[in-house]
């Protein structure tokens, strides 16, 4: 079995996923802590790679990260390649379509804390942005590791989007999902399930995890 | 050092109007019937709310002017505050609590010994009793070395004799820690045993005609002030302040009976 696509899927994870959370935690915080007008516009916006065909997504990312496209032309000037039917443009592809799946329960963990906690902080001379390090974090802690782990999941298991943006080409983008995919089409159906029963397995393993630290939670 | 306060903010039944004030080493209670607005008051003072219209001073430096467009964030203001409901940190320890915003490791040690938690110093908040974590609060709240202590009934769940014991942990604090200190309970009998100054609150304004016959009659002889004058007569009722704080109003404390 050629194990290249199933190494990409976890490469893609490891790295997409630690970006994501960097970026979906403040934002979920600010989604949750802060009213503003058009709040319910973008976390609708954010929300909408839930409901979204993979394919439609993917579709509007290639020409948004293709070669004419702005951001596809300061990456191009920057790092001398296109961002499409790259490793970076699926991880960038891999981040959007999972931000939901991070941002849902990240932001019940941080509508779950008591507001009595940062109003506590506050009092005693905690700046806010102090108060998200050493109290809602800390308190946030089931919710980062749920969020995370189904992200990396999510990840793991990204297909439409992936090969729209990044095609098939093997070691760069060919993911293990396309793989199964290119498997069953060619009628090697043996190769196709020892690779899904692998994809099979490490996504029960994750879904096991988040129960884990839900019962945990809840306990 | 002295805290002043004159508070106009409409709520959905009515309209809190009060000004008080509070020098280093008095306590100042505020009671009232529950809904009364004494909370408000309180969260207004600590920063977590803004007034319709309002003048916060303290020690001269000013916390709150809605006419001058001035609010300090409550970051800034050096307070202590024991919420009516616990509100420790669950993720730390109890020592880690205390000395959550403590600016000396020494003052730690000195509060942990003070209310008697050494033996409760490496336990989580869920661990311990009522009693137990408002001690650890009011640790927590004068860790950080506040220029005024507000407490939001903080006994009120507690059992009669760990009440008894924190009332007289603080009665012994207020003097040491020579801060002004604004306590609120709904408990009279309370009020009138720890108080320098009671101020009886009704629907948000200053009010003495719910408070019972024995109470009041206890009144005139106690030594009780509202801004820190000497309390007046029963039959002679603070008038209603207006609405709008007008600049005499704001000098309320001087001119009514801030002169003791």
């Amino acid at each position: 079995m050629d194990l290249q696509p199933l190494y990409l899927s976890a490469k893609l994870a490891f790295i997409a996923t630690p970006i994501l959370m960097l970026v979906v935690t403040p934002l979920a915080y600010f989604l949750v802590y802060f009213r503003f007008r058009g709040r319910v516009l973008l976390d609708s916006l954010l929300s909408l790679p839930l409901v979204l065909p993979p394919t439609v997504l993917g579709f509007y990312l290639l020409f948004a990260m293709g070669p004419k496209s702005p951001l596809g032309q300061a990456w191009q000037a920057l790092f001398n390649g296109p961002l499409v039917f790259s490793f970076a443009g699926i991880v960038c592809a891999a981040m959007l379509h999972s931000l939901p799946y991070a941002a849902q329960p990240l932001k019940a963990a941080f509508a779950k804390i008591d507001a009595r906690l940062l109003e506590s902080s506050y009092v005693l001379g905690v700046s806010p942005v102090a108060t998200f390090f050493k109290v809602v974090l800390p308190n946030s802690i089931g919710g980062l590791a749920a969020a995370a782990i189904l992200a990396f999941a999510h990840t793991m298991g990204e297909f439409g989007v992936i090969l729209m943006v990044g095609g098939s080409i093997p070691g760069e983008t060919k993911v293990a999902s396309i793989a199964v995919f290119e498997l069953v089409e060619s009628l090697r159906y043996q190769e196709a399930w020892k690779l899904s029963l692998a994809l099979l397995a490490i996504s029960y393993c994750v879904l096991l995890g988040v129960n884990f630290i839900n019962n945990r939670e809840r306990s | 050092m002295k805290l002043e306060i004159h508070i106009n903010k409409k709520l959905p039944d009515f309209t809190i109007d009060v000004s008080v004030c509070c020098e280093a080493g008095k306590m100042q209670i505020i009671t009232g019937p529950s809904g009364s607005g004494k909370t408000t008051i309180m969260r207004i003072l600590a920063g977590l709310e803004k007034s319709d219209h309002g003048l916060i001073h303290f020690n001269g430096r000013v916390w709150e002017d809605t006419a001058n467009n001035i609010f300090v964030p409550p970051q800034q203001r050096e307070i202590g505050y024991v919420f009516q409901e616990y509100s420790l940190f669950p993720h730390l320890t109890v020592k880690e609590n205390i000395a959550f915003a403590a600016k000396k490791p020494e003052i730690v040690e000195h509060y942990i010994h003070y209310f008697g938690v050494e033996h409760l110093a490496g336990r989580v908040p869920r661990q311990l009793s009522g009693g137990e974590r408002q001690r650890v609060a009011l640790a927590q709240a004068l860790a950080r070395e506040p220029q005024a202590l507000l407490l939001d009934e903080p006994f009120s769940a507690l059992d009669y004799i760990t009440r008894m014991k924190l009332r007289k942990s603080l009665q012994g604090l207020k003097a040491s820690v020579n801060i002004p200190i604004i306590h609120i309970t709904h408990d009279i009998h309370e009020g009138l045993q720890m108080a320098d100054s009671f101020l009886p609150l009704e629907k948000g304004r200053i009010s003495y005609d719910w408070l019972p016959d024995n109470i009041r009659a206890e009144l005139p002889g106690y030594p009780s002030q509202i801004c820190s004058g000497r309390l007046s007569p029963v039959t002679e009722m603070p008038k209603p302040a207006k609405r709008l704080i007008s600049p005499l109003s704001r000098l309320f404390c001087s001119f009514r009976t801030c002169s003791t």
